[in-house]
């Protein structure tokens, strides 16, 4: 198969995925729009984020309880229900950075109407804080950096799964499971679980290989293939590399930002 | 479970280390495959403390991919490099790691020399491996 074929079924592929297809600006926009697909890639967006969105306000001191709660009135009261999503807009800048700011605000928002004694029934507090040392002082500026390093957290760890999602439909799609098998246990599997790397020799028996060149080759391409992928998912600068570039330097930023 | 912080981190680093070129960066991270302290394919070819058997592993490679490329620039990078592994260990270790005779090695550098879409100081590789097979007996280089 040539080049341009493959990628094209890359490409197709991660369109056609369930669970990576709702990455780009086109599902985002349908969300916001009144087309008769609008409330499917409205869900879309809402199961896509939602990791995110919880995991900045789990680490707000929001009990695991009530996060749930929380995010789902964030994601219907603010992106769905204050057309968040037809805020935003591929000329507008990354749709992380507006979700980010929306979710702080409305955390903070959140914590102080929480914290606000003229909330309080008589009979005490209705949220717990999960002990946050910052509940008894409503008027201290909030520490969010472990919030925001917990949504970037989540939010790469999307984009990888995503892109995962889309290699091995490739790969299928494509009868490269051989290749897929290679690139999975000798990278991704050790990357994300600690699994002891598979050694070219045992991939050279196991699929009857004739050459170690085989499987840099295959490791080399696959990786190639991974980081298109992942690419696509981190948002649509196709006609752009240095925007990518900028925008994975700031996530690296962000999750080294942890222990400021 | 690794930390999780390198589990972003590396595949995200990916991106970064990715050349506007696919084809070189597919070139990079084969090279790193093989030599995984190599700092980048450029340096691992001139310097002259690269072992033989590192240099055979890239010309085999090199050699995969110039017959098995996904692309036609993928095949095309694959073919130059596969000149410049044997040219490197023409030049740095005065041995051949190839069965082609001198005339074709030397018609494969030439091409490689006056190609200027290839960085100066491989090109310069290819000119040195050259003046070593014109000045040489000829095939008498030690395979």
């Amino acid at each position: 198969m040539n080049s341009e074929n493959e990628n094209t079924q890359l490409n197709r592929s991660s369109n056609s995925s369930a669970g990576a297809s709702q990455t780009n600006w086109k599902t985002i926009i349908d969300a916001a729009s009144n087309s008769p697909t609008a409330g499917q890639s409205r869900e879309g967006v809402a199961r896509r984020y939602w990791p995110a969105i919880h995991a900045f306000v789990r680490k707000s001191g929001i009990s695991q309880a009530e996060a749930d709660d929380v995010t789902q009135a964030f994601i219907c009261d603010v992106m769905l229900g204050r057309d968040l999503l037809a805020r935003a807009a591929p000329e507008r800048g990354r749709f992380r950075s507006l979700l980010l700011t929306s979710v702080r605000n409305f955390a903070i928002d959140e914590l102080r109407r929480r914290k606000s004694p003229t909330r309080k029934p008589a009979s005490g507090t209705v949220f717990s804080l999960d002990d946050d040392p910052r509940s008894g002082d409503q008027n201290a500026d909030l520490n969010l950096d472990e919030p925001e390093h917990a949504f970037h957290a989540q939010w790469v760890t999307m984009m990888i799964d995503q892109a995962i999602s889309v290699v091995r439909e490739w790969a299928i799609v494509n009868s490269q499971e051989v290749q897929w098998d290679i690139f999975n246990r000798r990278i991704l599997e050790p990357m994300r679980t600690g699994a002891e790397p598979i050694s070219t020799e045992t991939f050279m028996k196991q699929w009857s290989l004739t050459s170690p060149a085989q499987v840099a080759n295959t490791l080399a391409r696959m990786k190639r293939k991974f980081v298109a992928a992942l690419m696509e998912q981190l948002g649509n600068f196709d006609d752009d590399p240095d925007m990518i570039h900028r925008e994975v330097s700031t996530l690296l930023q962000a999750l080294e930002r942890k222990t400021r | 479970m690794n930390d999780p912080e390198k589990t972003f981190a590396l595949p995200l680093q990916w991106i970064l280390q990715s050349d506007h070129s696919p084809s070189h960066t597919l070139v990079k991270w084969l090279v790193q495959e093989i030599d995984p302290k190599a700092t980048s394919s450029i340096d691992s070819l001139i310097a002259s403390d690269t072992p033989i058997a590192t240099l055979i592993a890239f010309k085999d490679a090199f050699k995969h991919l110039r017959l098995e490329g996904e692309t036609l620039d993928d095949q095309s990078l694959g073919a130059v490099y596969y000149g410049l592994t044997i040219a490197s260990s023409i030049v740095h270790h005065h041995r051949r790691i190839s069965r082609q005779s001198d005339r074709a090695l030397e018609e494969a550098f030439r091409k490689i020399w006056s190609d200027e879409t290839v960085d100066l100081r491989l090109r310069d590789l290819t000119w040195r491996a050259f003046m070593i097979l014109r000045t040489a007996v000829k095939d008498s280089l030690p395979y």
